[in-house]
This record gives structure tokens, C-alpha cells and sequence, in this order.
């Protein structure tokens, strides 16, 4: 009789669970947002700088044009697997015929037009919190982008990361990562820093299961490659002035005046394009953070 | 007139007291020495530059001009001879940053070289201008040295 019971349980606990890590869609409320938005062409070009798209879905080693071709094929290594960004041009092999609504699904609730999870490689846990005006713009601008031809690789990764289905659970747990309470006036910088050019992913550290650590917000972290390190870059230990971050986001030259490197030297080409008045801000932003010591 | 370009000198040289370079000094072959070398004479122009750009120091015509010149001359020199193989990150650790990359891709790494001495010619024909001119070029100039640097520099050694 008990056996049943467990059986009856453990059925219905596989239910739930199912039920739970399905992937589910934006609200209602968002769509209505994202169908009366304007899709202008200009914001969108300001967007997309700014969320740094360019950066991880060009190849590896091509330039970032005014119109570039976001064929995919740069390699993400990880501790879970090596991600390959996909082909994200407007073409068959890419996002070609997909609706703002699909788009919208894929980056911000990160659910594919099939109605399955995306890796969190893709931070779409940050362009959650991007207006629906911003999203609807992104979309007119990346769909007038040249089409690439490239197939998007597949991951490889290993069990049981392999199974999206696991990335339900992980989407409750993790999904929406919030920055700490920031005065008002740095909310400009904190919607450019978090929600679009996404900079915790790299500077915030990550638990064993790839949740950000929240209570070390910008504090710095292991290289995902294995090899060196992301910067603290809260006050604690960042001491640049105003002026130093302004010319570090716009030139990439340190107040040492070496240069920024790997994927910051990508964060920097794409700020360069962005008005000085929003490069400002995310200075405000990150004067303004929480100061987060180094662990002695 | 001197003791201002002196001054802007060592402000110039203080910036750069913090910059050490990066690995030890023994056993390191001169290649790398005169790279490092190298890369120290634009950090130390570009430090010139980059404190007017900023507003730190007075913008000085003459000053700037004779910086710009010296990091168009430098970047510009041909530097073939100090990459000789066996000089990458892998084989000297801890001694470079360079990565393999740069002998796996050459003409992509003289690429970067030559659009390095181009940045730096533009400004060289603008710094002693005025000060928005200078800001202007500084863009360029620090793109150049980032795109080298993140397809080229490996990560500082632990």
C-alpha cells in the first residue's frame, strides 16, 4: 500500500517539477508593450551598442562595423561545456521570419520560437529588465542587418547539463538576478549597466550552479575561460576618478595608460558609439555602487 | 617653456610608477625586454596625452605635438625583428603576454601594427592643434591598442 502511495507521490512530484521548469513565455502585459512600441530605427541602433550584441555574435576576429554581420561561431568556454554563439542575422540560418514577439521570448525570457530554454550564456536574465520600447527597437534594427549565411554550431555540453529541460529549475532559481538599491539618480546608468550592457555577468561572481552571487555584486570574479581574472570594480577597490572611467568606457586606455584587453576592449568599442551623456551615467553607476571589499 | 614640459614630464612618469612590468627581468631575452620596452614608450607618451585629454593637466600645444610625434615614430618603427618564435606566453610563462596567436596569424597582427602607427600618424597631425583635437584622436589611438591587445595579450599571470 505504501509503495503506492510513494509511487503516487514521486509520479506526481515528476508532474510539478515538469510543470514548473516548462518554458514559459513573456506576460500579456509585455506583449501588448512590445506590439504599440514604435520599433525606431535609431533607438535600436542605441540599444544594440549598448547590450554589446556585436560582440559575442560577430565571428571571431571580425570587425564591428555600423552594420554588422552577426553570423555567430565565437566559443564560450565554461565550466558546464563550450557555448557557440548562433547565427543571429536576419537570414534562414538565423532569426529570418521571426516575429517581435518570438524575438522579445528569446531575449528576454529566454525561450526559443520552438518553446524551448536557452543557455544563460546568452544573458537574457539581464535584458528582462530592458523596456519593451527598447526591445521592440532592437528587433527593427537587427532585422535590417545583412543576412550570414554560417549554420549556428551546436553547444557542447555535457549530462546532464545536455538536457534544457534542467534549465527550467535553473530559470526559478536564478533567473531574475537583481543589483542592490542604487540612489535615483543613477537609475540611467544602472538600466544601461544592468539591464543592457549586462556587466554583472563578468564582474558579479557565480555560485556552483552558475547563479549570480548577489551579495558580491560587481566584485569581481574567475575568468569563465580558467584563465585570470574579472575585476572588483566597486569602490572598494576601483579608485579611478570620474574622468578615468569616462576615458576608460570611450578609449579603452587605463589611468595607467595600458589598455583594456579580451572582451572589455569588445565593452569598449561599443560604448565608444554610444552619447557621451549614457557613458556618463554608467560612471555615476559604478561611483555609486556598494563597496565590496576583496576576501583577504 | 621648460620647466613646463619638464613638469608635464614627470607628472607623465609619476602616472606610470604604478605600470610596472609585468614578469621578472632575469633569464628574460632582450625581445621581450625591448617589446616591453616598447610598449612603456607609448604608455609613457600616451600618459602626456591622455592627462590633457582628461583635463588633469593643462592642455600645452607644444607639449602635445612632440608626444603625438613620438608615439607616430615609434608605433611606426619596424618591429619584425622582435617577434622571433619561441617568444610566446606558452614557451615563457610569466615572462609575456604575447600569445602564439601572433606568429599563427601574422598578416592579422601586422594588421593591427599598422592601424596602431596610422591612429597614432592621425594624431600626430592634430595634437598640437588644440585640445579638442587631441580628445578627438584619443578614441582612435586607444581602439588600436585594444583591438591588438584583446586578439594578441594573453591574461596578466596570476
Amino acid at each position: 500500500m505504501w509503495k503506492r502511495g510513494l509511487l503516487a507521490l514521486c509520479v506526481a512530484g515528476a508532474g510539478i517539477g515538469w510543470w514548473l521548469t516548462a518554458p514559459a513565455p513573456l506576460p500579456h502585459a509585455t506583449e501588448t508593450a512590445l506590439m504599440t512600441a514604435p520599433q525606431d530605427l535609431a533607438l535600436g541602433a542605441q540599444v544594440f551598442w549598448a547590450s554589446g550584441c556585436a560582440s559575442c555574435h560577430i565571428p571571431e576576429g571580425a570587425e564591428e562595423t555600423d552594420a554588422p554581420l552577426l553570423a555567430g561561431g565565437q566559443a564560450f568556454a565554461s565550466e558546464f561545456g563550450t557555448f557557440y554563439a548562433p547565427n543571429v542575422s536576419p537570414g534562414p540560418e538565423g532569426i529570418g521570419g521571426w516575429t517581435l514577439l518570438e524575438f522579445a521570448n528569446a531575449v528576454q525570457a529566454g525561450v526559443s520560437p520552438a518553446g524551448a530554454h536557452y543557455y544563460p550564456a546568452f544573458p537574457y536574465t539581464a535584458y528582462a529588465q530592458a523596456t519593451s520600447e527598447d526591445i521592440a527597437a532592437l528587433y527593427a534594427f537587427i532585422m535590417n542587418l545583412p543576412e550570414a549565411s554560417p549554420p549556428s554550431r551546436p553547444h557542447d555540453v555535457g549530462f546532464p547539463f545536455n538536457i534544457r529541460r534542467t534549465l527550467g529549475g535553473w530559470k526559478l532559481l536564478f533567473g531574475a538576478p537583481t543589483g542592490p538599491e542604487m540612489p535615483p539618480e543613477v537609475a540611467r546608468g544602472e538600466y544601461l549597466s544592468e539591464a543592457l550592457a549586462h556587466c554583472a555577468e563578468c564582474h558579479t561572481p557565480r555560485n556552483a550552479l552558475g547563479g549570480l552571487d548577489k551579495s558580491r555584486w560587481m566584485a569581481g570574479a574567475p575568468n569563465p575561460s580558467g584563465k585570470g581574472r574579472i575585476p572588483n570594480i566597486t569602490p572598494a577597490v576601483l579608485d579611478w576618478s570620474e574622468a578615468d572611467l569616462q576615458a576608460y568606457l570611450t578609449t579603452g586606455l587605463t589611468p595607467d595608460y595600458d589598455s583594456a584587453g579580451g572582451h572589455m576592449a569588445s565593452v569598449v568599442t561599443n560604448l565608444a558609439r554610444l552619447p557621451e551623456s549614457d557613458v556618463a551615467a554608467i560612471v555615476s553607476y559604478i561611483k555609486a555602487l556598494p563597496p565590496i571589499a576583496d576576501p583577504s | 617653456m621648460l620647466t613646463r614640459i619638464l613638469t608635464t614630464a614627470l607628472l607623465g612618469a609619476g602616472l606610470l610608477a604604478s605600470s610596472a612590468l609585468a614578469g621578472g627581468h632575469e633569464n628574460t631575452p632582450p625581445e621581450i625586454k625591448a617589446r616591453n620596452g616598447l610598449m612603456a614608450n607609448y604608455s609613457y607618451n600616451l600618459s602626456i596625452l591622455g592627462a590633457m585629454a582628461k583635463g588633469e593637466t593643462e592642455y600645452n600645444a607644444e607639449v602635445a605635438a612632440i608626444a603625438a610625434a613620438n608615439l607616430a615614430a615609434v608605433t611606426g618603427t619596424d618591429q619584425s625583428l622582435l617577434w622571433t618564435a619561441g617568444t610566446d606566453n606558452a614557451a615563457m610563462q610569466g615572462k609575456t603576454r604575447a600569445t602564439p596567436k601572433i606568429w599563427e596569424d601574422s598578416a592579422g597582427f601586422q594588421k593591427a601594427s599598422a592601424d596602431m602607427a596610422a591612429a597614432a600618424k592621425a594624431m600626430a597631425d592634430v595634437a598640437g592643434t588644440d585640445l579638442a583635437s587631441l580628445q578627438g584622436a584619443m578614441g582612435a589611438v586607444g581602439g588600436a591598442c585594444g583591438t591588438c591587445h584583446k586578439a594578441y595579450r594573453g591574461p596578466k599571470p596570476e
